[in-house]
């Protein structure tokens, strides 16, 4: 099957890479093209409404709306990336491994991870970043965790199928060691399915992140990040409504974006939801 | 679920912070400290600690709050019904209209209907609860005046409770129908290529009834596996919602377990998630016989 012309139907896919390039474009040039520094205050101009000098309005100690939107793109998509790639490595290691070897450790990853796996990831998150505390670090560490038992369980499919198959006997055959076989056969086969799957999970740990942050539990002020941006405005809801508004929309558009990627990925990859014939 | 409550145990105890500094203050003194910890049997071993904890769960007993001494299960009645009320509440929304939206696109795939439908489902899976909740808030209870502000109702006046339920449960509903659209209209396109909608259509039977009886009937084993997984989902963003809300339920207790280290009511209420998550995946096993006649539990 042609991949690119699958994407290239897919219409929607453009406007999702847009909107993700356009995100992490602002987060990379956020000293350029932020109008202040998120930080800065200006009382005398606090609370007010969007015009063309805050053209997302000010917040209660006259910080610039816009400007704290853009700065707080990088926390966000940071946690985000450094969370997933955390757990990818660690989740993708250990199911990697487990489903490879089986017996009896394998059993108990399994049901380690499906005991973990009960609680839904927001869930796991929280009591994580409870137990951590908060901070930037902390929220990396606390999603990255969460996301573990998803990525075992991600890495244990294709493994299993791939431990079956004549090249990995061959290997076994002429003598390879069983890192040799694993970092040489099984994991460059499996990885493709790992990696797209690995980012479509960042649409979530975006949320999560955010989730975390809006719950008091993430990246703390005065430091801007979308969520707690959107924690503070809802205080203010009745008297400044593009508190929250502007932050929201921020992580609606990422999301958004990433999502519509992943459905033109998913396209590509899964047959099963192409369109059917009538 | 003794695996569950082990791993909650152990994780809190060994990674929160300090509940009685927590809770008598950065200054108080060490004897109190001390006196605290005692009382509340801190000062134990942790395995001593789990082996309690264990005996006490077996006979029903959540233990007690170490902020207030009251009994968790007290808390947790007293908020339960309202996070029951909003998370049943957006479940029923979802599936009411996720799938009818679902079998529409499907039947119109390919149209104008089909990918509007798309994009919205997939911004209604993107965008995230406490923020949906935040723009309906602004619309109809700021702006309208329709709807109040915050608040949970009276649970015994069942209008006021309905009055206070209306926005948080549209907010869920919305969040459940995105997904239960997307689910639905995926599998009713692999279900209405399979032969036995074609032979079903060739025997002349009304499209009304092809749909419902061939098609729909087949389409929803899948549809009900997924929405056990956006149950719990919901259940999870439920507290996001009642904190934009201003509604009592689970989320408030756990964020102010979580800030107050409290122990006890951060465990039970975990517990009281992974129980939920039991009873909806039992549910959806339960509803498969229903929705597949041939399948059947012995």
């Amino acid at each position: 099957m042609d991949y690119l012309h699958v994407l290239r139907k897919n219409r929607l896919v453009y406007l999702g890479v847009v909107l993700v390039i356009l995100v992490l474009l602002t987060a990379m040039f956020a000293p350029l093209i932020s109008p202040s520094h998120p930080n800065e205050q200006d009382i005398l101009a606090r609370l007010q409404a969007p015009t063309l000098q805050h053209l997302c309005g000010t917040d209660k100690y006259g910080r610039d709306v816009l400007s704290r939107v853009i700065w707080g793109a990088r926390p966000t998509i940071a946690i985000a990336l450094l969370s997933m790639g955390i757990s990818m490595m660690v989740g993708v290691t250990i199911g990697v491994v487990s489903a490879y070897r089986g017996g009896w450790m394998d059993n108990l990853v399994v049901r380690l991870v499906d005991i973990l796996m009960s609680f839904p990831t927001l869930i796991l998150g929280a009591l994580i970043a409870a137990v951590l505390g908060t901070g930037f670090y902390k929220v990396i560490l606390a999603i990255g965790i969460a996301f573990v038992p998803r990525f075992i369980r991600l890495a244990r499919a294709p493994t299993l199928s791939i431990r079956e198959t004549i090249y990995v006997e061959a290997a076994k055959g002429v003598g390879a060691s069983e890192l040799r076989v694993l970092a040489h056969h099984v994991l460059p086969n499996a990885i493709t399915e790992i990696l797209v799957v690995g980012t479509l999970w960042l649409a979530t740990a975006i949320r999560v992140e955010a989730s975390l942050s809006f719950l008091g539990l993430g990246v703390q002020p005065p430091t801007a990040s979308w969520g707690n941006m959107i924690r503070q405005g809802v205080d203010r809801l009745a008297s400044a409504p593009w508190l929250p508004f502007f932050p929201g929309l921020a992580v609606l558009i990422l999301v958004f974006g990433i999502n519509l990627v992943g459905d033109g990925l998913r396209d590509v990859f899964d047959p099963r939801v192409q369109s059917p014939k009538r | 679920m003794l695996c569950v409550a082990t791993i909650i145990f152990f994780l809190i105890r060994l990674g929160a912070g300090d509940p009685a500094q927590a809770i008598l203050g950065t200054y108080a003194s060490s004897q109190s400290l001390e006196a605290f910890r005692t009382a509340m049997g801190l000062d134990q071993p942790l395995i001593i600690q789990y082996g309690r904890y264990l005996g006490q769960l077996l006979q029903g007993d959540l233990g007690s709050s170490l902020i207030t001494g009251e009994p968790v299960s007290n808390q947790l009645l007293v908020v339960l019904p309202y996070t029951l009320d909003l998370t049943i509440g957006g479940i029923l929304l979802g599936l009411i209209l996720g799938i009818p939206l679902g079998i529409l696109m499907a039947l119109r795939h390919s149209t104008w209907l089909d990918s509007a439908g798309r994009v919205l489902s997939l911004a209604g899976i993107s965008m995230p609860a406490f923020f949906l909740g935040i723009l309906l808030l602004m619309l109809f209870a700021v702006r309208l005046d329709w709807f109040p502000v915050s608040g949970g109702g009276s649970l015994a006046n069942l209008p006021d409770r309905l009055y206070h339920l209306a926005l948080p449960t549209v907010t869920l509903g919305l969040v459940m129908t995105a997904y239960i659209t997307r689910t639905t209209r995926a599998s009713m396109l692999n279900v209405l290529t399979e032969d036995y909608v074609r032979t079903a259509r060739a025997k002349g039977i009304r499209e009304v009834m092809v749909i419902v009886r061939h098609a729909l009937r087949n389409a929803l084993l899948p549809v009900a596996t997924v929405c056990g997984m956006y149950a719990t989902i919901l259940l999870a963003i439920s507290p996001l919602v009642e904190i934009v809300f201003g509604r009592p339920g689970l989320g408030r207790l756990i964020l102010g377990a979580i800030k107050q280290s409290d122990y006890m009511v951060l465990q039970s209420v975990m517990l009281i998630y992974a129980g939920f998550v039991v009873v909806i995946n039992l549910i959806v096993d339960l509803s498969y016989s229903v929705i597949d006649p041939r399948i059947h539990y012995k």
